[in-house]
């Protein structure tokens, strides 16, 4: 790998500049174009002047936006807008990809998660994720769950793990399920079961934020309204960040929606607002199917 | 309403436009032959009205479905969402538009029946004054309503102060009538209600046109293109902030 995360950083300045932020949360004046509520009232996570470029490609430009504790927001916009490029700064993801550089602060309560002696792996505890595709660990539904409270020490006596593994099972709603099988490979279960039991195991290590990208996109309507209702559930103790491709989706499982268009944050806001009176035209004509 | 990237999607809005435009002169025709039966002592043909207006209320009620059916398969939102739903509403109005014609044809039937003891002749001119008045309302609010034009349905929606005026003046002459002989009480009631009819008919345009901003898109929102970010170099770091 060419560069480390650390490296990539490149130190922003720290105080943030005021302009002319539209947005009527409380918070700090923030200096940005996106249109709508950027700011929350006791955010998880702020992301201040984000910019990623992969190689001389610019991923995203300038995206300012917080995450709200025990809510979900939704990103969304056209293919190539930067919505998962944004989701993978949040806990650091673009730095597994060689050439990608990221500019700007991203924290997380309040402290900069691209600090040098910020540690990475711990940081993905502490913001985990959950990928389009269901990707079980090649071993059993109990192992699957117990791999993250392992290497990162959270049990050390056989109980404390039965335990964790079975509240996690039970939060992504698949304990029932498998309650009788947790020897049994991950990969035996349905495409919906292995997407809950990826939960359960982001879920095992006792996570602030879920990031999730697009993780209905692989699965049948059944399987995707279980997961959403999960979702909904899951706010009660985590933020969650949605990247999907689905508005209605959006619309159904976010409390607050984001839309990028070609790498900028055009506008956010509460997402019966977005999905009843957007402020951009652009957000408009996407959401209404437009697009051009 | 137009514009979709899924081109039936626009196909469907506007067969339920055109259902709406195909309602809206069947209902103008059904309160125009009210009149005409009114006035040419036309029982039969107030009969057929009166027979006729299930169809309006037909044409309201497929208006009805085909929108639960484009809520259920397109699942719109935004403008598209307030336009179809303010379809639906402008067909309400001219279902009422349907009652009022099926109302003056019950009316009529009534009043002619009452014969000489009657002064609702003296107000045919007042009927069919009213009636052209509210006719034009509805029948201009619905080219507003087909072409989107929102200034045009404001003054469309202005013209219903004078059919009210139109129908107050009316209201005062028929209450001279009662005064001189009460007799004429039953029918002079009847006449209000006529004419009452008709009032309602510009009330409905006035509803139609004033629903018209709501099909509208919303071009002034915000601004047309993204907003202008300064253009980055790839050495990015510093040019930020």
């Amino acid at each position: 790998m060419a560069t480390t995360g650390e490296a990539l950083y490149s130190g922003m300045p720290r105080t943030s500049v005021s302009g002319a932020a539209d947005h009527s949360q409380p918070g700090e004046k923030i200096d940005t174009q996106t249109l709508g509520q950027v700011t929350v009232a006791n955010p998880v996570m702020t992301a201040r002047k984000v910019n990623v470029y992969y190689g001389d490609k610019h991923a995203i430009r300038d995206v300012s936006v917080d995450i709200g504790r025990n809510a979900v927001i939704a990103l969304i916009g056209p293919s190539g807008c930067g919505k998962s490029t944004f989701l993978r700064c949040l806990n650091r993801m673009n730095d597994t990809i060689d050439n990608a550089r990221v500019t700007g602060i991203v924290t997380l309560d309040g402290k900069d998660i691209y600090e040098p002696s910020q540690d990475a792996v711990q940081l993905r505890a502490r913001v985990g994720m959950v990928f389009q595709k269901p990707n079980p660990f090649p071993m059993s539904i109990y192992d699957n769950v117990a791999y993250g409270p392992r290497i990162q020490g959270l049990a050390t006596q056989r109980a404390h793990l039965d335990e964790i593994v079975q509240t996690s099972l039970s939060k992504a709603g698949l304990w029932d399920e498998v309650v009788d099988r947790l020897d049994n490979p991950g990969t035996s279960l349905s495409g919906g079961q292995q997407q809950r039991l990826c939960i359960a195991r982001a879920i095992a290590v006792d996570p602030e934020v879920i990031l999730m990208d697009e993780p209905c996109s692989a699965l049948d309507p059944i399987a995707t309204a279980r997961i959403e209702d999960l979702i909904d559930e899951l706010r009660q103790g985590y933020a969650i960040v949605i990247v999907t491709h689905n508005m209605q989706q959006a619309a159904r499982v976010s409390q607050r929606t984001a839309y990028f268009h070609l790498g900028d944050l055009i506008e956010v806001g509460a997402t019966e607002q977005i999905f009843t009176n957007p402020r951009h035209k652009l957000t408009e004509d996407y959401i209404t199917g437009r697009f051009g | 309403m137009e514009g979709h990237i899924v081109r039936t999607y626009d196909g469907d809005i506007l067969n339920l436009r055109m259902r709406v435009l195909g309602m809206g002169g069947l209902a103008i025709d059904q309160v125009q032959r009210a009149v005409q039966a009114l006035v040419r002592g036309d029982d039969e043909g107030a009969q057929e009205i009166v027979a006729r207006s299930a169809e309006v209320t037909a044409y309201g009620r497929a208006i009805d479905e085909e929108i639960v059916g484009l809520i259920a398969r397109r699942q719109p939102v935004a403008s598209d969402l307030r336009a179809i739903l303010t379809v639906g509403r402008v067909a309400t109005e001219l279902e009422r538009v349907g009652n009022a014609a099926r109302k003056i044809a019950r009316l009529s039937i009534e009043l002619h029946g009452a014969g000489e003891t009657t002064p609702f002749r003296q107000f045919y001119n007042d009927v069919r004054k009213m009636s052209r008045v509210a006719l034009s309302m509805v029948r201009d609010a619905l080219d507003c309503f087909d072409r989107v034009d929102v200034e045009g349905a404001a003054m469309v929606a202005r013209r219903d102060a004078d059919l009210d005026a139109e129908f107050h003046l009316a209201l005062r002459e028929l209450v001279t009538y009662v005064m001189e002989d009460q007799r004429y009480l039953h029918s002079t009631i009847q006449t209000v209600f006529l004419l009452k009819a008709l009032e309602r008919v510009g009330d409905h345009a006035r509803n139609i046109a004033a629903a018209v901003p709501r099909l509208a898109r919303r071009e002034d929102i915000a601004p047309e293109p993204p907003p202008a970010l300064p253009a980055r170099t790839a050495s990015g770091a510093d040019a930020a902030g």
